[in-house]
């Protein structure tokens, strides 16, 4: 341990923990190789220095050769101009994205008719104008040219192309006779959903066709029979087993913003969130109580809390077969705990399950008990009734028609699941799909998709909120959305998607006014004003009323080789979701939060788990159950519990496209698909896999410990260590609510420049680190919003990632069990910026609103700025990273391309720069009606994606008198600090210190 | 290894005028670069391409009188000054000169829908976000910038559009402020000197120019 570690107790990786060279080489200077051979992307070999000068120079002669023409550019107006349409300006229309049934409103921004960025609708209660990542991601997925565009059929000739009048014309033919045989031989899969529309054709269908079957597949879930839809505002109390409430989960949105509303200290009482489970989550990371445990022992927590809940006693201490008794009486002690916090906050607390049979009517049991159930917690139906689960169905004949809806069971099936064969038992298999999937190479017929974005649609939250889904865009590509496709299906006459929307708004709304509120709908996205009855709520509690009697997973027959045994526990990426974003660049590269993984996924495990094991960071195993193995590199993160991996769905595509992975065009599948190891039972945990060490080792993308801010350097150079994430218990923070500016001394300093006077606006952020949960919205936001380029895994693990904005993942304490903290860290616009002074070229420059402005046309890319920025925020292009744009395949992403901001080319150094062109456009607005910028009228790109509501930005207002607007309040707050003070750079961003809610009682014996 | 190893070689000798010569051509060769550098052909003076149709300036906001807000209708409120639609057109030469061989293309791309290809004369570079709206709403003069249109047949580039020439404004933008009643008018004559009105309009309205990179760079 380093003295800084030793001294304030913050790490960001093991590899920072032990001291390693590794993390030691990245602390240099933000440009290592600079003076090293130079190797190109393409690996042709090693350039030297030398060689490379010569190049230059030879490309410099050519270009000046060329000449400085401006090229010929021509203005094509719209022949007709749409009424209220504007060229060049940006304009928004409200939508939904249905995420595996879990709905979020969404304004999206267009230009000229193409959507270029994805925001939340503040109406839409799932949203409140926060998004999560996906959202974020999903203009790069509607201009994806890798999405199919034609329909295909398979014939024994191989596959052709076919024009969509024939593909209907087969569906009609086909749909005909199913219904002259009543539906019989119909099977029918789609994902989940909460659109009111499609559950309406899917009863017309039935109508039609009585003895059709309707299954449902979602690999992420709910697996369990019932969805619980939870109400943080009114828990005091949280206690989450085995699920990760904030991450990749139903509602994620809502209950961050929930939570986070509740984590200010000044602004009320705040929450306490406990923690129990088996990986580590960004649930678990902001708990204020993590508790780890294996997945086979959830079970018996939950019976103990159960208990200690129902009636107040101790639990018998016979629980804990095998245990050793330090570990059963720590047990009691965190139920008995959690108990009790939970007891003493009747009706405002809640219990939180996981998507497990068995587990979750036990936690429901628990929350009758606390008299919750309706308050802050309610449990709906998993499947509406006439819908089964693929998994779960019972084919007693072979479909003759399969209609497979969206979705890729062919690859994201349970390994004990062979769709494939179903596929191919059927006489006749459609597919309806974004991309020509490993699915779609099954089927006899495959239909492109229209992307949510191009279409109609619809969808109720649970609790009864209509939102509406409109397109963007015509269908780019000439997709059909499912709904037009089983009107068509269900021979109905009205067969175009708004029709068929706006027909169930009447069903639904049928008053005289259902005109006005259609218009209203449009508008707004969200029918605010009248709420449709919600869905109608199960019983779940009742049950439970059997013990443990249904937990105890069989053990797989037990494989003699294998050395070791290890419980994996299946999560959903935080990337790339169930793989359906596999294609999607932004969110491959996306740093997945406690991992910090990007191009991948792994095997996740504790320091512990792999020294048993005899393995290390980047060592391959193999993970072997029922006959299926999978090779994973391992990741170590402390805190997960003992004898657990987690692994990531969603990775190891076969036929993704040419990101993800395409085994047809001869592209790697990015990661590997740990979907085999699945089994229907037990979709989220699997016990008894065996493991192997697979004798090589992968090179993992992690970003952790890239771009770190040399604390150790400061406490060298200066004598004194900074203190980046400050963070207190809230007992300490009500005895001294300024602690954070008292942890570093920071003497008055002169500065050796001038120091600007600041007469206009002066714009500032504040981050509240107590709010903020690490989900990373923000990253991908920025990434849409300043056409941020995407550099492959290879560049990554090079340390050249080009995000403006990363979130820092510290741990602290000791590695067996970590508290987890995160800084999100962007450019500070530092007043006395030392980046300003080190450039040669004057290509990075103070505004007179105090923006550390950079120029682009200027750079000539000596990194100097970036080697001299403490906090490490400036990014360089190492490579025109835009390229491939040039191919005219490709051209189509050029659309999705913000306007407002310039595409940065090679050489040039980039930064955040506060979203100033959102800035500027709201100066101009103000200025034109002759008023200043109103305070809230600006809102940044990550401001505007973040769930938490951790991020405020605006003017300061005057330097003095009392602080007038909304960052001026969070400037002048006691909890605000400024980061590495120390160097009196006068940062404009500033970091509001975390307080952490833990119970009084835990800590003391 | 001798003395002479280091010396240059005998030949050299004959480049002796060749680098006399070098020595003046070089110094000119620099100035005359930074020259062309700054000169209009560089920077596009009266840049004016043929458009796929005779449209005339010169008639139309001129002899006409039409306001130029009648057809490029966004200029005070966005960031663009929309080149009409063909709609705009058709609303006078649905009558006006309707068969014409002049307006044969309006024609056509009223009645298929297909858009006229204009050229665009004054172009910036794509790195310079530029907002009319911001400019025309604190009373810059349209021929400030675009010089005497009602008098071009063709439209041509009368000013540098350079970095230079912008900031030239920025700095001292009394001589281009309008009252904004009149900020379309082609021959604008205040009845005081210019300077003066526009020094009374800057603090009436407190126009502050910009001139941070980031006004106009992003």
């Amino acid at each position: 341990m380093t003295e800084q570690h030793a001294q304030h107790g913050y790490w960001r990786s093991l590899a920072e923990l032990a001291g390693s060279p590794e993390f030691r080489a990245q602390l240099e200077p933000q440009f290592q190789e600079a003076g090293q051979p130079f190797v190109s992307t393409e690996a042709a070999g090693d350039v030297d220095r030398r060689r490379w000068l010569q190049l230059v120079a030879a490309s410099a002669a050519l270009a000046s050769a060329v000449g400085c023409r401006w090229e010929r550019e021509e203005i094509v107006p719209l022949a007709k101009r749409p009424d209220r349409r504007v060229p060049g300006e940006t304009y928004r229309i409200a939508t939904t994205l249905d995420l595996a049934g879990d709905p979020l409103g969404l304004l999206v921004t267009c230009v000229d008719g193409r959507p270029i960025k994805v925001e939340g609708n503040p109406l839409h209660p799932q949203s409140a104008g926060g998004t999560h990542v996906f959202a974020q991601a999903a203009t790069l997925e509607l201009y994806d040219p890798d999405r199919s565009r034609d329909p295909m059929e398979r014939t024994t000739q191989g596959d052709e192309i076919r024009d969509w009048d024939r593909a209907l014309a087969m569906l009609r033919t086909r749909f005909d006779e199913l219904r002259a045989a009543e539906g019989a031989g119909l099977v029918v899969v789609a994902g989940a959903s909460a659109s009111p529309t499609l559950a309406f054709l899917r009863g017309e269908l039935r109508k039609a066709m009585p003895r059709m079957k309707w299954l449902q597949h979602e690999p992420v879930g709910p697996w369990a029979q019932a969805v619980a839809r939870y109400d943080l505002d009114q828990a005091d109390v949280i206690v989450s087993i085995g699920a990760d409430l904030f991450g990749v989960s139903r509602d994620g949105v809502r209950l961050t913003r929930q939570f986070a509303a509740r984590r200010d200290p000044a602004a009320g009482e705040m929450n306490r969130l406990y923690v129990v489970e088996s990986g580590l989550t960004v649930t678990g990371a902001a708990a204020d109580h993590r508790v780890s445990l294996a997945p086979s022992d959830l079970p018996k927590f939950v019976e103990r809390l159960s208990r200690l809940v129902e009636d107040g006693r101790r639990a018998a201490g016979n629980e804990g077969e095998g245990r050793s008794d330090a570990q059963t009486s720590a047990w009691d002690r965190w139920a008995t705990l959690i108990a009790d916090d939970l007891r003493s906050h009747p009706g405002r607390c809640v219990v939180v399950g996981p998507d497990d049979p068995t587990l979750l009517p036990q936690v429901a049991r628990i929350n009758q008990t606390l008299g919750v159930i309706g308050r802050t917690v309610q449990y709906y139906s998993a499947l509406p009734d006439d819908v089964q689960r693929l998994t779960d169905a019972d084919l007693d004949e072979t479909p003759s028609t399969l209609l497979i809806l969206g979705g890729n069971p062919a690859y994201d099936a349970p390994g004990d699941v062979d769709v494939a064969a179903l596929i191919e038992a059927a006489d006749c298999s459609i597919h309806l799909s974004l991309y020509r999937n490993e699915t779609s190479r099954w089927c006899d017929w495959h239909l492109p998709q229209a992307h949510f974005l191009e279409s109609w649609g619809d969808s109720r939250t649970l609790d009864g909120v209509y939102s509406v889904a409109q397109p963007t865009i015509e269908p780019i590509y000439g997709g059909r959305s499912a709904i037009e496709l089983l009107a068509i299906a269900a021979g109905l006459e009205q067969t175009q998607g708004r029709q068929l929307v706006r027909s169930q708004f009447v069903r639904l709304f049928g008053d005289a006014e259902w005109e006005r509120r259609w218009r209203k709908a449009l508008h707004d996205g969200v029918v605010v004003e009248k709420r449709l009855p919600p869905a109608p709520a199960v019983a779940l509690a009742a049950l439970a009323a059997g013990g443990l009697d249904g937990d105890e997973q069989a053990a797989p027959p037990q494989q003699s080789s294998a050395e070791h045994r290890v419980e994996v526990v299946f999560t959903p990426s935080e990337g790339v979701f169930d793989g359906r974003f596999a294609n999607n660049a932004w969110l491959q590269e996306f740093p997945q939060p406690i991992t910090r993984l990007t191009w991948g996924n792994a095997a996740v495990m504790s320091p512990a788990t792999a020294a048993a094991i005899g393995v290390s960071d980047g060592d391959v195993i193999r993970l072997s159950a029922r006959g299926n193995e999978v090779e994973l590199p391992v990741c170590l993160v402390p805190g997960v519990a003992g004898g657990v991996v987690t692994a990531a769905l969603g990775y190891g595509r076969s036929e993704a496209g040419r990101v993800g992975g395409s085994v047809s065009a001869g592209i790697t599948s990015v990661g590997a698909s740990v979907y085999r190891l699945r089994t229907a039972e037990q979709p989220w945990t699997l016990r008894g896999v065996g493991v192997y060490k697979a004798g090589r080792r992968e090179s993992v993308a992690t970003v952790q410990d890239h771009f770190p801010i040399d604390a150790t350097g400061f406490k060298a150079k200066t004598g004194r260590a900074p203190v980046l994430v400050r963070q207190a218990d809230l007992e300490e923070y009500r005895k001294h609510p300024d602690f954070a500016r008292h942890m570093v001394h920071v003497p008055h300093q002169e500065s050796l420049w001038n120091e600007p006077e600041y007469r206009g606006y002066r714009w500032a952020m504040a981050v509240d680190l107590s709010k903020c949960i690490g989900c990373g919205a923000c990253v991908v936001a920025c990434q849409a919003e300043n056409n941020i380029p995407v550099v492959g895994k290879e560049q990554v693990i090079r340390g050249r990632e080009m995000h403006w904005m990363r979130i820092d993942r510290y741990f602290t304490g000791s590695a067996d069990q970590p508290g987890v903290a995160f800084e999100p860290m962007l450019c500070q616009q530092c007043e006395l910026a030392p980046c300003e002074g080190v450039c040669p070229v004057n290509a990075t420059v103070h505004s007179s609103e105090g923006l550390n402005d950079m120029v682009y046309n200027r750079c000539v890319g000596t990194r100097y700025c970036g080697n001299n920025c403490p906090y490490k925020v400036r990014r360089f292009n190492y490579f025109n990273y835009h390229k491939h744009l040039a191919d005219a395949r490709n051209e189509v992403l050029k659309m999705g391309a913000n306007p407002e901001v310039t595409v940065r080319s090679r050489g040039v150094m980039e930064k955040c720069t506060y979203c100033v062109q959102r800035i500027q456009a709201a100066k101009i607005r103000a200025k034109n009606a002759g008023e200043s910028v109103r305070d809230g009228a600006i809102v940044t790109a990550c401001q505007q994606a973040c769930p938490a509501g951790a991020i405020v930005f605006g003017d300061l207002g005057p330097a003095d008198g009392q602080p007038r607007t909304a960052v001026g309040r969070q400037f002048a707050d006691p909890r605000t600090y400024e980061l590495l003070a120390e160097l009196n750079h006068k940062a404009r961003t500033r970091y509001m210190a975390r307080i952490r809610n833990p119970n009084p009682s835990w800590g003391r014996g | 290894m001798s003395i002479s190893e280091h010396l240059f070689p005998r030949w050299v000798d004959r480049l002796r005028p060749l680098a006399g010569a070098a020595l003046v051509l070089v110094p000119t060769y620099l100035v005359a670069m930074v020259y062309y550098a700054g000169s209009p052909t560089t920077t596009d003076v009266g840049y004016s391409p043929k458009q796929p149709l005779p449209f005339s300036h010169a008639q139309h906001a001129g002899d006409l009188g039409i306001d130029c807000r009648y057809c490029h209708t966004t200029v005070g409120s966005a960031a663009f000054a929309a080149v009409p639609p063909t709609q705009t057109c058709m609303n006078c030469h649905e009558r006006i000169a309707a068969d014409s061989d002049k307006v044969l293309l309006v024609r056509e791309s009223a009645a298929s829908g297909k858009p006229i290809r204009w050229v665009k004369v004054h172009d910036l570079p794509d790195y310079a976000y530029f907002d009319h709206s911001a400019h025309v709403a604190r009373g810059v003069g349209c021929a400030s910038c675009h010089g005497r249109v009602d008098t071009m047949e063709q439209v041509a580039q009368v000013e540098r559009l350079s970095m230079g020439w912008c900031l030239e404004c920025h700095r001292h933008p009394e001589p281009h402020l309008r009252p904004l009643d009149a900020v379309t008018v082609m021959d604008y004559q205040s009845s005081e000197a210019p300077e003066v009105l526009g020094a009374r309009l800057r603090a009436q309205r407190n126009i502050n120019p910009p001139v941070d990179c980031s006004a106009c760079h992003r």
